[in-house]
């Protein structure tokens, strides 16, 4: 998809930042559209197909989550959201239950840009395959009675990109884990490994980013979001 | 056995009249004299209650009595022969007589021990010179308020001589406090001590009081000068306050603060980046490539400096450094960089008006403060408010002899019911938790400090603060330009 169609949309106030971003990415073939912040990226976002979106967060007039915030509402169901800031001051559970995809911390390197945003344009279908060599650094085991009502009490739900569930125990950011999870009633099992994006010990719910989806998962998985899309990449669980 | 015995006692004067009536009128006389002792001394022992041995007393009363009457017996036996019932007389008063003897000789020591005047009065001088001396201030007062007794310290403190004693507290001391009054009052009627501070206006004095109630039924009031305690206190709780804020300011910008240097670094990374990859492709960089790069390396480095110099304002209190002259504009400059990110993220336009105006002699920390604080001030007023114009303005411009800071904000202005409250500690008309409310008047005091002030004015039907700041004369150096610079 890496080619002159896929248009991406850069977003800072910054402008000589955003005259570089455009530069790296240009160069590699996309299409760039620029805005100086959040309500002109609205402005382009509702009158052009966007393919992937990076933005700021710390912006004059409509700051990057009010941006997301309004994406969301809207449903404009962009494909790829990235934030990027030198600041960590967004709550990470909000930002992907708005269908932001990655965030990452200024300054950032060409390579690493390009990177995340390539593997953020890749179809579902080459996602999540190859178990990655990285030791994980714990398990996640647990079991739900039915996929069905644990979904409906906000227990376990698939988004784009991962998975949230109620898990008692506080996890650290970022930790690769893997994951067991089992369905008695359906007889359904999800094994893989995943990067633990947040969580919550007030509600004890976890969410993660799949990494990896075993084969015998992957089928029920893939089947879950195409019945039930989800626009969260994670969604929040509550 | 009472019956008359022999002869009148006449007989042995042979009834000559003027020996006879000499008799009698000296034993009616003794024996009058011997009735009214014993009243003189009830009288006295009745009003001296302090004096002791009552006992004594009485036995010289009866035995004095008990003589006058056997005196009385003599007029009486001149004529009526009744000697068994004078004899019987005299012996009673002869027991009592005795008495009176045993127990004087017994009460003798304790009499002896009575103390002499001459020695009291050398032990009330001791006790005065104690009191004197006393580094304490002791003032005394009677069931009345009537003041007994003030002691030297006192006095100077008071600034009153010896002739206040007897005045009445109130009168000699007409402006006392109520809160002080009414604790004294406490004292007198509870009989119990207090301890407490007081403040007498008239003489700016704070003291630290002990009030106890005394046997008399006065009170007795021990007290110390604290005013210089208490001046280094109100001066120390400043220097929290100031360092209160400082660190308040500081969180309420670490953010924007983080983000604006982040930018810059952003770029310079960005740059060196592409630089280091297209070399390390092999590809020949034009040289006009490079020099643009670097030259968009060195301004937004230039960028970052500047912040960071804007964050000395934080690094210490500036309450204590030396003063020197400073350029004002440039200190706007660097106040404006460091509010900039929390303007700009939140759409509020901030432009510096230029002006010429010479150099001052300030501490600039602390001047930096103040123009922190108005920013920050004004920025909370729009953002507040909502309004659709959103726009501060800050400038200095000299008048006169004085250089006058304005930040002017499009918000709402301020109410005429806070107006006057504006300044006052930890007034603030923000929601609670939204900020602390000292930030102005501890602005206000440190424009004090430097001979200015600080105030809320009107500006074209816009709120402005106004700081003003002298310019002393002879220190001034060339005019600096403010750089005219739109900053959101």
């Amino acid at each position: 998809m890496k080619s002159g169609n896929t248009t991406i949309l850069v977003v800072d106030d910054e402008p000589e930042l955003l005259e570089i971003f455009a530069i790296w990415m240009s160069r590699e073939g996309y299409t760039v559209l620029t805005a100086a912040n959040g309500a002109e990226a609205l402005k382009v976002l509702t009158s052009t197909k966007v393919d992937a979106l990076i933005s700021d967060i710390r912006m004059p007039v409509m700051d990057g989550l009010t941006l997301v915030r309004r994406i969301y509402e809207m449903k404009l169901q962009l494909p790829s959201i990235i934030f990027v800031s030198g600041f960590g001051d967004v709550n990470p559970r909000e930002a992907h239950a708005l269908g932001v995809e990655a965030m990452l911390p200024k300054p950032l390197g060409r390579k690493h840009l390009l990177n995340v945003l390539e593997a953020s344009l890749k179809e579902r279908e080459s996602l999540w395959l190859e178990p990655t060599e990285e030791i994980a650094t714990d398990t996640l085991v647990t079991e739900f009675s039915s996929l069905k009502l644990s979904e409906e009490a906000c227990e376990f739900q698939v988004g784009r990109g991962g998975v949230c569930f109620r898990y008692s125990r506080a996890l650290p950011e970022d930790a690769l884990v893997k994951l067991s999870i089992a369905f008695t009633e359906e007889q359904l099992r999800l094994n893989g490994q995943g990067r633990v994006r947040w969580s919550a010990a007030k509600d004890e719910r976890v969410g993660v980013e799949f990494v990896y989806v075993a084969p015998e998962s992957r089928e029920w998985v893939l089947a879950r979001m195409d019945e039930n899309p989800v626009y969260s990449f994670i969604p929040s669980c509550g | 056995m009472f019956k008359s015995v022999g002869l009148p006692h006449g007989f042995c004067f042979l009834w000559n009249p003027q020996l006879l009536w000499l008799h009698v009128v000296s034993d009616s006389l003794i024996a009058l004299a011997y009735f009214l002792i014993p009243l003189a001394l009830i009288r006295i022992v009745s009003k001296r209650k302090d004096i002791p041995f009552n006992g004594i007393f009485f036995c010289f009363a009866t035995f004095i009595v008990a003589c006058g009457i056997t005196h009385l017996m003599e007029v009486i036996t001149l004529w009526h022969p009744i000697y068994w019932i004078s004899g019987g007389l005299k012996a009673l008063t002869a027991v009592v007589s005795l008495a009176t003897f045993v127990l004087l000789l017994k009460l003798t020591p304790a009499i002896l021990a009575i103390p002499h005047e001459r020695d009291l009065a050398r032990a009330n001088e001791e006790l005065n010179s104690v009191l004197e001396s006393t580094t304490m201030c002791v003032l005394a007062m009677d069931p009345e308020w009537k003041i007994t007794y003030l002691n030297g310290n006192a006095r100077r403190l008071l600034a009153v001589d010896k002739q206040v004693s007897g005045k009445v507290l109130w009168d000699a001391f007409p402006a006392q406090e109520q809160a002080t009054r009414e604790r004294l009052e406490k004292v007198m009627a509870t009989r119990n001590p207090e301890e407490y501070e007081a403040y007498y206006e008239p003489l700016d004095l704070s003291t630290s009081v002990h009030a106890h109630p005394t046997e008399s039924g006065g009170v007795t009031v021990f007290f110390n000068d604290v005013s210089e305690q208490k001046r280094l206190q109100r001066q120390l709780e400043v220097e929290r306050a100031l360092r209160e804020q400082r660190i308040e300011s500081l969180a309420q910008m670490a953010g924007g603060i983080a983000h604006e240097i982040s930018n810059p670094l952003g770029i310079i990374h960005a740059r060196a980046n592409d630089l280091a990859e297209v070399a390390h492709e092999g590809e020949s960089v034009p040289s006009e490539v490079v020099i643009a790069a670097c030259a968009s390396m060195l301004k937004t480095s230039q960028r970052a400096m500047s912040i960071l110099r804007g964050l000395r304002m934080f690094a210490r209190e500036g309450t204590h450094d030396p003063m020197f002259m400073t350029s004002i504009p440039e200190l706007i400059e660097q106040t404006v960089e460091l509010v900039s990110a929390r303007y700009r993220t939140h759409g509020v336009l901030l432009s510096i008006v230029p002006g010429v105006v010479p150099k001052i002699r300030c501490r600039e920390v602390q001047i930096g403060q103040i123009l922190l604080n108005m920013l920050n001030n004004s920025f909370d007023a729009i953002d507040g408010a909502g309004s659709t114009e959103r726009w501060v303005t800050i400038g200095a411009a000299q008048a006169g002899e004085c250089i006058q800071v304005d930040v002017v904000d499009s918000g709402p202005g301020v109410a005429p019911e806070h107006r006057q409250h504006l300044m006052e500690p930890f007034y603030t008309t923000k929601p609670l938790g939204a900020g602390m409310g000292v930030g102005l008047s501890l602005s206000r005091v440190i424009a004090h400090d430097h001979g200015g002030t600080l105030e809320l004015t009107d500006v074209d039907g816009h709120t402005c603060f106004r700081l003003t700041l002298p310019v002393h004369a002879g220190e001034s150096e060339a005019g600096v330009q403010a750089q005219p610079e739109g900053v959101a």
